[in-house]
């Protein structure tokens, strides 16, 4: 095939978690393993695309995923792919909030220089101000 | 008597799997990498557009499938005293399972003893 193939190091480290340590892994086997992963990969788009087009979209939705595990006897998939979504699903909330109030945050603190630098230069003016009378009470003075 | 043993270390597996989704806490550490998964999804022809959050399914499913190959085919290693797990252990153990027939074109027809 000449599209590419899962990275042979990635793949290697999820062979190996799934081991007990003491366990060697022949380097064809870690070969064959990636090659059926990506054949998997395939095989799963194909039957997910089933399910979108069925129900008259173009565009391939999780659900359609979780539909064609089921139909392809991965149903074991299922309960633990639905948990990490809705864990994923969570903890990209919490990252989106955490980037408004980070932003709330920066437009403050700009606001807060605006209206000090805005003060500095009411200051000045009124400094101006007064030396102005001064210079005018000095004049008059004969 | 296989098949019992067999099932009794699909369970423990399975239980396994679901504590561990559990613990996982880093989720920019997804392993495989998106990107590459699009692209071979996208080499069906007739995949047309792909929710972003499609990839992220499938890179988990298949970590969860790369776990699940390689503990089936250790299963057989153990069965036969190795402590090396051969490509056979994989043909034995997969072909074994009807549920891995899409891999009939890559597995050899017949069984390697």
């Amino acid at each position: 095939m000449s599209d590419s193939d899962l990275p042979n190091a990635i793949v290697n480290r999820i062979i190996k978690s799934s081991l007990p340590e003491n366990v060697a892994i022949a380097k064809d086997s870690k070969l064959a393993i990636s090659k059926a992963a990506k054949i998997w990969i395939h095989y799963l788009t194909a039957a997910s695309i089933d399910f979108s087009q069925n129900a008259g979209r173009s565009t391939l939705l999780p659900k359609d995923v979780l539909q064609a595990l089921e139909e392809l006897d991965f149903e074991s998939f299922k309960a633990p792919l639905e948990e990490f979504f809705s864990n994923y699903k969570i903890k990209e909330k919490e990252k989106e909030k955490k980037k408004e109030e980070e932003k709330k945050e920066r437009e403050k603190e700009n606001k807060d220089k605006e209206n000090k630098d805005k003060d500095d230069n009411d200051k000045d003016d009124d400094e101006n101000e007064d030396e102005k009378n001064n210079d005018k009470d000095g004049s008059d003075d004969k | 008597q296989f098949q019992s043993h067999l099932d009794a270390k699909l369970t423990n597996f399975w239980s396994t799997q679901v504590k561990d989704i559990n613990k996982t806490d880093d989720f920019k550490n997804h392993e495989l990498p998106l990107a590459r998964i699009k692209k071979i999804m996208k080499s069906d022809k007739d995949v047309n557009k792909i929710s972003s959050e499609a990839p992220i399914l499938f890179a988990k499913a298949c970590e969860i499938l790369i776990l699940e190959m390689t503990h089936r085919s250790w299963i057989h290693t153990e069965l036969n005293k190795r402590r090396t797990l051969q490509r056979t252990d994989i043909i034995n153990s997969l072909s074994k399972c009807e549920t891995f027939d899409f891999l009939i074109d890559m597995l050899p027809r017949e069984e390697i003893k």
